[in-house]
């Protein structure tokens, strides 16, 4: 549902950039071949996809200028993703927000701006497709046509990108883009000092609820299990499917203990809530493996495999339990 | 007359992604890109560009999806030979 709601939700909006996984990864031939139809097809000197991230401008792809970002706060885009319409400035010198500029008044002198807010299909504006001068101009109607549908380009390409992305079973993150989640949250930790946890959990005795059942039934129960997991996590955190009844949660900024309490809670969720599957209710049950980032924990391998030790001992310990999260463990996850 | 034009370029251009084996999942962005690479055929059309320069514009923007889209098709096989 799409409404000017989005527009003011700042975190939302960081949350729907983050899903698409696209910060700071390397320059891509596709988005170089569309800003660069930009900029030849309306005869400008730079064309840029712009992502407007918390505290920058980053350039997934930018044309006619060597940059890789900017500060948030002198970027025009910036306030071309407060709007649903295009944003168009024929001369910036003349416009009070922009004068003074230092992209306006210092290099590269921008005159003239032509952007097109990335709205995504859940009506977020991630960041804008522009077309700047460094003369004053004007863009008629047909060339923000134009530039519009350059923009919807970007956003299929972006779009196919998260699809890939996706478990088309659960919605979950597939293994891969979970991990190269992980890797960028790790560093990102580490950088910062900050916590961050891993959950991994695995279905008890699934096969036999294959076996028994049959296969839409297990299918029922992933995509149910999932569902309720999504429903308790918060955007920031990536919930991927990692193995064929296999899950794992990384939580941004939360402790091992914090991880443990979470892990608990959808334990009991699990199994107290049977699964409905035709008319019959299953009930379910997940073991649990938990490991919060320490400083003896050297990469996402080591991450996902101190965690998953756990989970093994949750299954040695009778299933349906967590292990690991607790204060005392932390010390051994490695 | 003037829009059969736009629509026989996009075609062109689409056809190496028709030729492709798509999994369901991604069909619908398929058709999506198709209709948006009409309209920008059109707008092309109507801002005064004529057929000669318009089929390298949509051929190069097709191309551009396309190569996200076999990456894509890679990744969503690799996800289902894992499961």
């Amino acid at each position: 549902m799409k409404n000017n709601k989005q527009l003011d939700d700042e975190e939302g909006r960081l949350a729907a950039l983050r899903r698409y996984d696209v910060l700071d990864t390397a320059p891509e031939e596709p988005f170089e071949k569309l800003t660069e139809l930009v900029r030849s097809v309306l005869g400008v000197p730079i064309a840029a996809v712009s992502l407007i991230d918390a505290e920058r401008q980053w350039f997934k792809s930018i044309a006619g200028l060597v940059a890789c970002e900017t500060s948030r706060e002198i970027s025009f885009c910036t306030h071309t993703i407060k709007q649903r319409q295009p944003m168009v400035i024929s001369d910036a010198t003349l416009d009070m927000r922009f004068a003074k500029n230092p992209l306006v008044a210092g290099d590269p002198r921008i005159r003239s701006y032509l952007g097109i807010p990335l709205e995504t299909p859940d009506g977020y504006n991630i960041g804008a497709l522009c077309a700047i001068d460094f003369k004053p101009r004007s863009f008629s109607d047909n060339e923000i046509n134009i530039l519009s549908s350059f923009a919807k380009l970007v956003l299929n390409e972006l779009e196919l990108r998260q699809i890939a992305m996706s478990d088309a079973l659960t919605g979950t993150m597939t293994r891969r883009a979970w991990i190269d989640c992980a890797v960028k949250e790790f560093a990102r930790s580490r950088r910062y000092g900050s916590d961050a946890s891993i959950i991994i959990f695995d279905i008890d005795h699934f096969k036999a609820v294959n076996d028994v059942h049959g296969h839409p039934a297990g299918d029922a129960v992933l995509k149910t299990l999932a569902q309720r997991c999504i429903g308790v996590l918060r955007d920031s955190d990536m919930f991927g499917r990692i193995g064929g009844e296999e899950f794992a949660v990384l939580l941004p900024a939360t402790n091992a203990q914090g991880a443990r309490d979470l892990a608990e809670r959808l334990r009991k969720r699990f199994a107290d809530e049977p699964v409905d599957v035709h008319v019959q209710a299953l009930h379910v049950t997940a073991s649990f493996g938990i490991c919060g980032l320490n400083g003896s924990i050297d990469g996402v391998a080591a991450w996902l495999a101190a965690a998953d030790k756990h989970l093994y001992a949750a299954k040695q310990n009778g299933r349906n339990c967590c292990e690991g999260g607790e204060k005392q463990i932390i010390g051994i996850c490695a | 007359m003037s829009e059969s034009y736009p629509e026989d370029i996009v075609t062109c251009a689409m056809q190496p992604i028709i030729d492709l084996d798509i999994p369901l999942v991604l069909r619908s962005s398929i058709e999506r890109h198709g209709r948006d690479l009409m309209e920008l055929a059109v707008g092309l059309l109507n801002a005064g560009m004529d057929e000669q320069h318009i089929r390298p514009v949509i051929k190069q923007a097709c191309s551009s999806y396309r190569d996200e889209l076999i990456s894509a098709i890679l990744g969503l096989r690799e996800h289902h030979e894992k499961q």
